[in-house]
């Protein structure tokens, strides 16, 4: 007998909605559900495969704990007792940010589990803690803090009524209309919208798919967005083409604009590559279009300046009224007080890193420091890691470093569902559940999707026998190292007795579990109750867009967007007194980042069902580049950095920016065996071997994971073959 | 709206391999894949996600929306082969 | 010691670089992630049929080299040996020594004969020689036909035929948009050639033309379209779609009103050729009427009437497929003209047993069926052999691989590598340019060797 489950992919922002269809405790089939009213036209093979993850031969069904250089299979209780009694030794002999945490992007799709892991953090206390935002979209957080006071206000595109896109840094063609903000089947739209006479102009040093669709590609010098933004804002204002009477009350456009007419253009239009006559092309496109926006993505964030050039793209769409206007970016507010709960879940946090003196972004500290933390002598420094969902070796900057650091510790502890390359020096293997393993409502992206939906998680089949869920394990280990979860004093005893309550009264549910705080959290919103989301197994669009919710929702204490926070002032002035090239004689590269499609950063691509065609990632460059280096399609290079270096092999790509090299990131992470303890297999090399932890963007601490000044050497075949598959050196 | 394969294709089913929605027909598993003229898209199946249009190795298959008139006939040609594959199952 | 990974990598070898290569290689190459590849042709150009035998008009399908030629690159585990002739540079045994396996996926290069009287007649030729002959094969270039008389008589009912056919008919101004061989250009430009008529043996419902070459006869003007002897001409009760729709289009190819064109094609069907008839040369061909008879098993058959005509023509290409000839060093089954194999491990059937480490991919293991895309599942199967060969312990581990460049060096001083093949492509494709053409082939070995060597020089100035 099968059974049908609708729910939705929890993989990726796209949340398409999903058909699990269910066999004995085995899914059969996932198709996209076409009956959910929001979400289910970006379904890809990641969803489509979504079983063959949980079938992992390699899966952890049992705590592991290393026993000399083997693992041994272990109990819940003997692995939490274990760790918990660890860990109080070292906040008894360090204190308690001697306890230091990593979450990766899974995590964040596991509400329930995030909820926990940030109570079991605040109750140990550390201060220590570091995400992947930082790798990612950090930038946004701090943009949006100083522009609108609050650092989750996420605009979303409302692509069907636009004439103009400008889109930079991003590839939806292959990632779809995603990042902090979900515009199901958007990429589809506009090329609708397209097709209706609107403007897209793609800027993008890659000739990405996306691009291949622009009307204009401005193929950009890697790292000088910032430049372009500006230059873009120095012709609209000198051409008088900016909106006077915007939508959203504007505070500091005088300064911004006279900072961007003092910049001058040809200078601007150096730094970045583009010329003059582009910039004034594409400026003019976009501000008499009667509705557009500016968006921008990873290939912005990743930048040094990633800051500053999201910071300037949002003043280009706040003075070209392109905010809370249709065909622009809009609000949508959900159905719970997303800024509120934010800060509950990530509060503006006190808590200084050590040796960099740093502040958190969005509640946590960059993953560029965890590293140094670690090694560091001194007062302060991380003893142990607890390692959730995450895979920072392979998705950070300087990988070998991160390992060597990770090797170290008196105690690490990883939550996942196999053994990745950032847990190989772990003292514990955690069992963690994939997302048709869990059920859950996930308030937090209430305010990130287009339109007013909301959907409720469904479990399409069980975890392995045994296996807890993450927030059971984050609360069993809270109570076991005898420190109340969510650092609220009383709440362990709430614990103990709701459980005991639910034992008396024959009612699992009425011990302590998640959809008590989904429901608090829903019923707070007075908007929806949640019984009715329940209602609604193809999900909820329980609204209509509107538009007219920016204004009241800015915190900023004059209710006005501010153009020109002092800090980014002061930031873009110095950014324009110095003139450094990032290319060097010995670097005279810059390599970037690009998406497939088919790839979720580093934890999917060894999925059988996934890549097709290949199962490696390769060098791409230009002809001009390779004509000029005398190399060939299949030839081996090793590519150095000042930090590492990789060796791979050669494609040769048609279009985009000489001088400029991609390498697909999320690839060469081992997955190994704890088990049987056989030789990992490697697909392809962890790129991000080659990004320097310490030049790190100044306001979302982003390390540059793009624009990385490289030297690309040819090697011989034999050699490359052997490098290429060798484990990678420990120093 | 779907995509399209048209007459080019060589029945490589690089496109099957890589669909999300198995809306690609005969797949190599399937009856008629040996004596197929041709690969066809379900066009009420069809999600327009690119996958099979980036993997086709001849760029056989094309986004309705981006048919030339020459090849305009390919679109109700797959949607007949569609048809009749969904008859014939019933 | 222990062996590292590396050290116990696949050693394969390929022998054809044509689709059924090249699609092994690719698979073997993802499924293994250490395994390295060595892909070795005859010619010192990818491709086999796709540069040799797909239509000069068709020259969108010949992509299919270049992408999965990438998709090899980029693993960089792979490398191209072309103008290596197996058996005559490098033996069979020498290959075995240097690789865990060697794939034979090189083909079959024999035509089928008709089996009738004049035959040998000059003006009669294999379709094959035509094919390979206006796609530049430099095996082919040799060949003269006839151009100067006002029919030809193709006999066949398949893409072949209909290729053919097209080549003969479309104008000058067409066949210079394509990427035929210049010497058939020239000649084409100067053929006197109004009509081909295709001879099918049995009815329209029976021909294997495709419904997309169908559709392109219909949407052209270049040539009219006339259909003969189609009075079975709807599909057959219980038809699939894909056979309703091919008589679909020849119905609307015969209802079709045609410009006034010079040049017209006669697709002829229930009708089988006797005798090709000529003195000194072809000069007619006698062609029986069939009509077709259901057989007791339900197949449909072509009965001969008794009654026939003459056809007056010069030019007879027979066009009834291809078939295998035995490879040195390989046992081969004449019957079905293909090496006899079992999931595409070779099995010695004197012996009885397989034949260690040697696999079959391609129409040398399944016979000339299907189109490019088919030896893609039949290539995958054979690497699914060789791998679940390879984890059985079945294969014996090469000698020292740095052995076969050594070797290679000092055989074959003049093979072509993938920068050497790129050079040919880079020529080819400039020097179409210069004069207005998609591509401009080389037909000669010399000739492409001189651009690998001019390449090289202006690499080194």
């Amino acid at each position: 007998m099968s059974e049908t489950i609708y729910s939705y992919c929890q993989y990726c922002m796209c949340m398409c909605g999903t058909k699990v269809v269910v066999e004995g405790n085995r899914v059969v089939e996932i198709e996209p559900d076409r009956e959910n009213p929001f979400s289910w036209r970006d379904f890809c093979r990641k969803g489509k495969t979504a079983a063959q993850v949980i079938d992992h031969p390699q899966r952890l069904t049992r705590p592991m704990k290393r026993v000399g250089d083997r693992y041994v299979e272990a109990t819940y209780e003997e692995a939490i007792r274990d760790i918990a009694a660890r860990l109080n030794r070292i906040i008894e002999r360090h204190g308690v940010d001697a306890v230091g945490s990593y979450s990766g992007n899974p995590l964040g799709f596991n509400f329930s589990g995030t909820m926990f892991w940030n109570g079991l953090l605040d109750a140990i206390g550390t201060g220590n803690r570091y995400w992947v935002g930082s790798v990612d979209q950090n930038n946004t957080h701090v943009v949006q803090e100083q522009m609108y006071g609050t650092e989750l206000m996420a605009l979303i595109g409302d692509v069907d009524d636009a004439e103009c896109f400008l889109f930079i840094g991003m590839d939806p063609a292959q990632s779809k209309f995603v990042w902090m903000e979900t515009v199901p089947d958007g990429w589809n739209r506009v090329l609708e919208a397209q097709r209706k006479g609107a403007d897209l102009i793609v800027v993008d040093p890659r000739r990405s798919t996306t691009a291949e669709r622009a009307d204009t590609h401005v193929a950009i010098m890697p790292g000088q967005d910032w430049a372009f933004l500006l230059a873009l804002l120095h012709v609209i204002f000198a051409e008088r083409l900016e909106c006077t009477a915007t939508a959203v009350p504007l505070s500091g456009v005088d300064e911004i604009r006279t900072m961007a007419l003092a910049a001058p253009l040809d200078e601007l239009a150096d730094r970045c590559g583009v010329a003059v006559d582009v910039i004034r092309d594409v400026a003019r496109r976009f501000a008499t279009a009667a509705r557009g926006m500016c968006i921008t993505h990873t290939g912005v964030s990743h930048t040094p300046t990633g800051t500053i050039a999201e910071w300037l793209a949002t003043v280009l769409n706040a003075v070209t009224n392109r905010l809370d206007q249709p065909g622009g970016k809009r609000i949508e507010p959900g159905y719970i007080d997303l800024i509120a709960i934010w800060s509950k879940f990530a509060p503006p946090g006190k808590h200084r890193t050590r040796l960099r003196d740093q502040p958190t972004v969005a509640g946590f500290h960059s993953l560029a420091e965890l590293a140094d933390e670690i090694t560091t002598p001194g007062e302060g420094q991380i003893k142990a890691m607890l390692i959730a969902a995450g895979n920072p070796v392979t998705s950070g900057p300087d990988g070998a470093a991160l390992d060597q650091a990770l090797s170290q510790l008196e105690l690490l502890v990883s939550i996942d569902f196999v053994q990745r390359e950032s847990h190989r020096h772990a003292h514990w293997l955690i069992p963690g559940t994939h997302f048709l393993e869990r059920e859950g409502l996930h308030v937090l992206f209430a305010g990130l999707v287009e339109l007013p939906f909301a959907q409720y998680a469904r479990q399409a089949v069980k975890p392995p026998e045994g296996v807890m869920e993450e927030w059971q394990f984050f609360t069993e280990l809270a109570l076991a190292l005898n420190r109340n979860l969510f650092g609220k004093p009383g709440v362990n005893k709430i614990i103990r007795a709701s459980r005991w309550l639910a034992r008396l009264s024959g009612k699992p549910e009425w011990a302590l579990n998640p959809r008590w705080i989904e429901r608090l959290l829903v019923m707070s919103g007075k908007r929806l109750k949640y019984d009715d989301i329940l209602k609604h197994p193809h999900g909820w669009l329980y609204g209509k867009k509107e538009y007219g919710h920016l204004a009241r929702a800015l915190r900023t204490p004059d209710k006005t967007v501010h153009c020109a926070p002092p800090r980014f002032l002061f930031s873009l002035t110095r950014e324009l007194r110095h003139r450094h090239t990032r290319t060097s004689a010995a670097f005279p590269m810059l390599m970037v980042n690009r998406r497939v499609r088919e790839s979720m950063n580093s934890w999917l691509n060894e999925t059988p069902g996934l890549f097709e065609q290949h199962r490696n990632n390769a060098l791409e460059m230009h002809p001009d580049d390779a004509a000029a280096l005398d190399l060939q399609d299949g030839q081996w290079a090793r590519v150095s950095s000042a930090t590492g270096s990789v060796e791979l092999p050669i494609v040769i790509v048609a279009g985009g920016r000489p001088g400029v090299v991609a390498i697909p990131h999320g690839w060469g992470s081992r997955i190994f065996d704890p088990k049987s303890g056989t030789q990992p297999r490697k697909l392809g090399v962890n790129r991000n071997l080659l990004v320097d932890r310490r030049e790190v963007d100044p306001f979302s601490q982003i390390p540059a994971l793009s624009a990385i000044p490289v030297r690309v050497e040819v090697l011989l075949p034999a050699h490359a073959r052997q490098a290429s598959t060798a484990m990678p050196a420990v120093h | 709206m779907a995509y399209v394969i048209v007459g080019t294709c060589i029945n490589d089913a690089a496109c099957v391999d890589v669909c999300p929605v198995s809306c690609i027909h005969p797949a190599p598993m399937e009856p008629g894949f040996s004596t197929a003229d041709m690969l066809y898209i379900d066009p009420l199946v069809c999600i327009d996600c690119n996958a099979c249009a980036e993997a086709c190795p001849i760029d056989a298959i094309v986004r309705e929306q981006d048919l030339p008139p020459a090849l305009m006939r390919y679109k109700a040609i797959n949607a007949e082969l569609a048809i009749a594959r969904a008859r014939a199952a019933t | 010691m222990m062996k590292s990974p590396e050290d116990a990598a696949l050693r394969v070898a390929i022998v054809g670089a044509g689709p059924s290569g090249l699609y092994a290689a690719v698979d073997l190459l993802r499924r293994d992630p250490l395994a390295t590849v060595e892909l070795f042709d005859r010619q010192p150009c990818f491709g086999g049929l796709v540069r040799y035998g797909v239509s000069p008009d068709h020259a969108e399908r010949r992509k299919v080299s270049a992408f999965y030629e990438r998709l090899a690159l980029a693993s960089g585990r792979f490398r191209f040996h072309g103008n290596v002739e197996i058996g005559r540079h490098v033996s069979h045994a020498q290959l075995c020594r240097y690789h865990d396996a060697v794939i034979y996926a090189s083909g079959l290069t024999s035509d089928r004969r008709l089996g009738i009287a004049g035959e040998d007649l000059p003006g009669s030729h294999a379709a094959g020689e035509f094919v390979g002959w206006y796609n530049g094969h430099p095996d082919d270039t040799r060949h003269r036909f006839d151009l100067d008389c006002e029919r030809a008589v193709v006999v066949g009912n398949g893409n072949v035929a209909l290729d053919v056919a097209r080549m003969l008919l479309l104008g000058p101004a067409q066949l210079r948009q394509t990427d035929i061989a210049d010497h058939a250009l020239q000649a084409l430009t100067s053929s006197r050639i109004r009509e081909v008529v295709i001879l099918g043996r049995r009815g329209p419902a029976q021909a294997s033309f495709t419904a997309p070459e169908l559709l392109e006869l219909l949407d052209q003007n270049h040539f009219e379209v006339v259909i003969e002897n189609a009075e079975a001409h709807a599909a057959a009760p219980g038809a699939s779609a894909g056979e309703a729709l091919r008589m679909r289009l020849l119905n609307e190819i015969q209802a079709r009103a045609w410009p006034a064109t010079q040049r017209r094609l006669v697709l002829r069907f229930l009708a089988t050729p006797l005798e090709i008839v000529g003195s000194e040369r072809v000069s007619a061909i006698q062609v029986a009427d069939n009509e077709l008879v259901t057989q007791a098993d339900g197949t449909i058959a072509a009965r001969s009437t008794g009654r026939s005509r003459p056809l007056d023509t010069g030019l007879v290409l027979r066009s009834v497929g291809y078939r295998g000839q035995a490879l040195a060093d390989l046992p081969f089954d004449e019957a079905k003209g293909v090496v006899p194999n079992r999931a595409g491990r070779v099995v010695d059937p004197l012996a009885g047993h397989e034949c260690r480490g040697v696999y079959v991919a391609g129409w040398l293991k399944r016979g000339p069926r299907g189109v490019i895309g088919s030896n893609k599942r039949c290539s995958q199967e054979t690497v699914g052999s060789l791998l679940d060969d390879a984890r059985a312990g079945k294969l014996d581990q090469a000698l020292d691989h740095d052995a076969l460049d050594v070797l290679l060096a000092e055989r074959c001083p003049e093979r072509v590598d993938y920068r050497g093949w790129k050079s040919i492509d880079e020529h080819e494709l400039q020097a179409g340019r210069a004069c207005g053409r998609p591509r401009l082939k080389l037909v000669e070995i010399a000739g492409m060797l001189a651009a690998i060597n001019g390449a090289a020089r202006r690499r080194a100035a």
